[in-house]
């Protein structure tokens, strides 16, 4: 299971969101049900204000350690599901949109940034 | 429409009729566009953040003018282009979309080339023959400047404009805009079954927001009184066009000011619905996240030139396949290079401010996947518009008011292609 600071242990269960790119994380989205981006939505949303702070405290003092990391890369995944719950309901891609993995996202763009 | 004046009426030489649908379907259009058009204008190609140091590179395999280009900052710290054509015997001398190096080596016959392009070693250099000038041998070069920090590269050694004279007109009012410090970009890319002029259409009138983008941001416009999403205003040059965008700042997307000011609540905040409240504290953890302070800038006045108290964004079409469209807070560059007559390489970047703070990268990439997410319903129609068009069922399409850029860019396309096809027979019927 994917390692979480141990304040944030309760959202381990959810650590398959872990993904360090838009690509994983809209693949992963895609190949998901509605009920399950939307059960991850519920669960983090609570969250979003107590991981930022984590993020921005142990930024302060220097890199990201891993746990923290991973809690990054989730709370990237619920702004990566967050259109189809907020748009798309109860798709889970873009409506009548042009498939996704076919728009390639340019993951390593000299002006990406690394995080 | 009511007595408002019509966009159309300010600019009598764009006609008023139908659009022929030849120039989309047509490859022999497409060969004289190609010839007439692309070969003879200035083609955005990148920013100069993408070339950060001395040796740094990147190569573009542009089919519009059947080349691939080199552009690469020189030890000057110039920026240069060539073709990625070897001297001796035609092989590419980079092979990286981007890299950094001190010298461009042929990997057939070693051939070493400087950052300026200029030829430097040759293997074995004496077994060539008599006349054999180093010199003259360097890669053969293709015009490039600078405008705003974009790079621009014309296939012509002497171009007809400077890109200076290329964008003063239209764009000379853009000074001041803070394009150099938007330095996170996110891009996306995919060759669509369709004609250039049909996939730029689809991004240069906002009648279509209110249906194809129902579901997602069509809230974010403004709506006039009538409940239409019309744009502001909009401008048709000699060349380039530009319209203006009312935004709704009762949204997330749609609200100019976010993560640059200190930001108040609205209405979106305390929403039940589990969507918005995403999207809301997405908009909360957003503000003041900037690395810089965007509130210090002053933005040119040229950008909202009607000063409309809800204005948004400008589109801004670059002739012929640039699209740049300017909000306060970050800006999006997409090409819709054409590959053929009923391919296009649509290539779209956002440029957003870097975020120092967790809460200003969970705004910015809710941003950034609701962006891609909308230009997915922009990509959806395209083929289908490709296919329908080629089944010849119709010859015309029927423009609106507010579609005047669909029409000032079919308009605009061919009178150059027609004058370049005339001084063609001009000059067979001298020979």
């Amino acid at each position: 299971m994917t390692e979480l600071p141990t304040k944030f242990a309760e959202l381990s269960v959810w650590g398959a969101w872990c993904l360090a790119t838009e690509t994983e994380r809209n693949a992963r989205r895609v190949a998901s049900s509605f009920e399950d981006i939307s059960a991850f939505a519920l669960a983090l949303e609570p969250h979003i204000e107590a991981i930022c702070a984590h993020i921005d405290a142990v930024q302060a003092e220097g890199d990201l350690d891993q746990p923290t990391l991973n809690l990054f890369y989730m709370l990237m995944s619920l702004a990566e599901v967050a259109p189809a719950i907020e748009s798309y309901d109860p798709e889970v891609e873009v409506v009548h949109g042009y498939d996704s993995k076919l728009f390639v996202a340019e993951e390593r763009h000299p002006l990406r940034p690394a995080l | 429409m009511t007595d408002k004046a019509r966009l159309h009426d300010r600019y009598p030489e764009l006609g008023a009729g139908s659009l022929p649908v030849g120039p989309y379907i047509d490859p022999a259009y497409w060969e004289a566009e190609k010839k007439h058009l692309f070969k003879k204008t200035w083609l955005h190609i990148g920013r100069v953040e993408e070339l950060p140091k001395k040796g740094s590179y990147m190569v573009r395999d542009i089919a519009a003018l059947d080349a691939s280009i080199v552009v690469a900052r020189d030890r000057s710290g110039e920026i240069n282009a060539f073709h990625n054509v070897c001297s001796h015997r035609l092989n590419k001398i980079a092979y990286q979309p981007y890299g950094t190096t001190r010298k461009f080596a042929c990997r057939f016959h070693g051939w070493a080339y400087d950052l300026d392009g200029s030829l430097s070693g040759v293997p074995d250099e004496k077994s060539f023959l008599e006349g054999f000038d180093k010199a003259c041998l360097g890669l053969s070069k293709v015009s490039c400047d600078v405008w705003q920090g974009f790079i621009f590269i014309n296939m012509e050694l002497e171009p007809a404009q400077t890109l200076a004279e290329f964008m003063e007109p239209m764009y000379g009012g853009l000074d001041g805009y803070p394009f150099e410090k938007f330095t996170a970009c996110y891009g996306w890319s995919t060759v669509v079954d369709a004609n250039w002029k049909f996939a730029l259409d689809a991004f240069q009138e906002t009648y279509h927001v209110a249906y194809l983008h129902g579901r997602s941001i069509a809230d974010s416009l403004d709506k006039n009184e009538e409940g239409m999403l019309h744009p502001i205003d909009g401008l048709c040059g000699d060349v380039h066009r530009r319209l203006s965008i009312a935004g709704n700042p009762n949204t997330v997307y749609g609200n100019p000011q976010a993560a640059t000011s200190g930001l108040t609540q609205s209405s979106v905040l305390g929403s039940a619905d589990i969507g918005k409240r995403i999207a809301s504290k997405a908009l909360a953890a957003g503000a003041g996240g900037t690395k810089i302070d965007l509130s210090k800038v002053t933005l040119p006045e040229a950008l909202n030139w009607t000063k409309h108290p809800h204005w948004a964004f400008d589109i801004n079409v670059v002739f012929p396949d640039f699209y740049l469209s300017c909000r306060p807070n970050y800006f999006q560059a997409y090409n819709f290079r054409p590959i053929s007559h009923n391919k296009t390489l649509f290539e779209a970047r956002v440029y957003y401010p870097e975020m120092k703070t967790a809460g200003g990268r969970f705004y910015q990439e809710y941003m950034k996947v609701t962006l891609r997410d909308v230009l997915l319903e922009d990509l959806a129609t395209l083929e289908m518009t490709q296919e329908a068009a080629e089944t010849g069922a119709k010859t015309e399409m029927v423009i609106n008011d507010f579609e005047l850029m669909v029409r000032h860019q079919a308009v605009v396309v061919d009178r150059i292609v027609e004058a370049g096809l005339a001084a063609d027979a001009a000059a067979l019927a001298a020979e």
